[in-house]
């Protein structure tokens, strides 16, 4: 089997052509699923545990229980994308829960300690300004902005998946944008 | 509050940058390990689990050659010529299982068909003695029921070798 690894894939078949493959486990068709899907998913899981073994890990758990159980196959790439990208987050929640790190939300009760209501200077809002600030956030308010931005979730969903109260996740989602934003601010003015 | 839309607008519109993060080199290879690696067990344990059933074959029919043997009965035969429809008949129709069976395995590899078509040979072989002392009616059932139990480990192995097939 690990001549394949090895050997150019020569063309990539279409997504169609992979499908077919995969019901009879062709090898060389599972390693172009693998291609097509494993960097989006592993986007998702890294952006949740910041940890790039782990979002190997999952990553390719993820690939491999999609390409043992057929029935979580579907026809569609990007839907089958964001099925992907699903699982990935699950499973890389689940990772930071087992962790014991302190994914904790807490009830928002008064959210005006943080407002700062003076602007920020457009140009100063770079990119990598941004990731930085990101990363600097707590777990908690960085795993909301992860799944409302990069998974494109709604609040209801964002809910369900930490298992928390919708009101909590607004409150959690404004908190967290106050904190990016002062941050990024702190970081300007140091510069 | 400007200044908060300003900053979704920004994250949204680089998204692809501020995530882009990449699998570390090699990983390609390492799911090609972890793929073939849950393919070979797979394969491992379908195959045993012919074999258990071309064994459990084989034990039913040493089974009923060891009854068949030990069965003792004081009625005579009297109408051998219809015992010898009733076991050309069934004979017929294990021969029949047999062609099917052997069409299936054609997609098997090649050490484990052979294990298989021992087995199969084993069944052809009419080792079975039906003791003179019985009368014609049992004697006559003792052969439905040696055939018919050949004919339903055949029909289990066939169910395994389609879905195997598939």
């Amino acid at each position: 089997m690990l001549r394949y690894i090895y050997e150019n894939s020569d063309e990539m078949n279409s997504y169609k052509e992979i499908l077919k493959g995969l019901k009879h486990n062709d090898y060389r068709l599972q390693m172009q699923f693998y291609d097509m899907f494993a960097e989006t998913t592993y986007r998702s899981a890294f952006a949740i545990l910041s940890n790039g073994s782990e979002a190997e890990e999952i990553m390719q758990d993820t690939m491999l229980k999609v390409l043992t159980k057929t029935s979580l196959i579907n026809d569609n790439e990007s839907e089958m994308r964001k099925i992907l990208r699903r699982i990935a987050v699950n499973a890389a929640i689940d990772v930071l829960r087992k962790r014991k790190t302190h994914l904790h939300f807490e009830e928002i009760e008064n959210i005006t300690d943080c407002i700062d209501d003076s602007d920020i200077d457009e140009n100063a809002l770079t990119v990598e300004n941004i990731k930085q600030s990101i990363d600097s956030l707590a777990l908690g308010y960085r795993t909301i902005l992860i799944l409302k931005f990069f998974e494109n979730m709604n609040f209801d969903e964002i809910a369900k998946q930490l298992k928390i109260s919708q009101s909590s996740v607004r409150g959690q989602y404004s908190r967290a944008l106050m904190k990016l934003r002062n941050h990024l601010k702190s970081n300007i003015n140091t510069d | 509050m400007q200044t908060m839309k300003n900053i979704e607008k920004k994250i949204s519109e680089n998204l692809n940058e501020i995530f882009d993060s990449k699998p570390a080199s090699g990983h390609r290879e390492r799911f090609a390990v972890k793929l073939s690696t849950w393919q070979k067990p797979k394969q491992k344990s379908f195959t045993l689990y012919l074999k258990y059933i071309a064994a459990a074959a084989a034990v039913v029919i040493a089974f009923l050659v060891l009854k068949t043997e030990n069965i003792e009965n004081g009625n005579t035969a009297t109408n051998e010529i219809h015992i010898a429809e009733v076991k050309q008949y069934y004979k017929m129709r294990l021969h029949d299982e047999i062609d099917a069976t052997k069409e299936l395995l054609k997609n098997i590899d090649e050490q484990y068909r052979n294990e298989i078509l021992s087995d199969i040979k084993l069944m052809e072989i009419d080792g079975n003695k039906i003791p003179s002392a019985l009368d014609d009616e049992r004697k006559a059932a003792l052969i439905v029921s040696i055939y018919r139990r050949k004919i339903a480990s055949l029909h289990s192995l066939q169910n395994n070798l389609l879905a195997y097939n598939k």
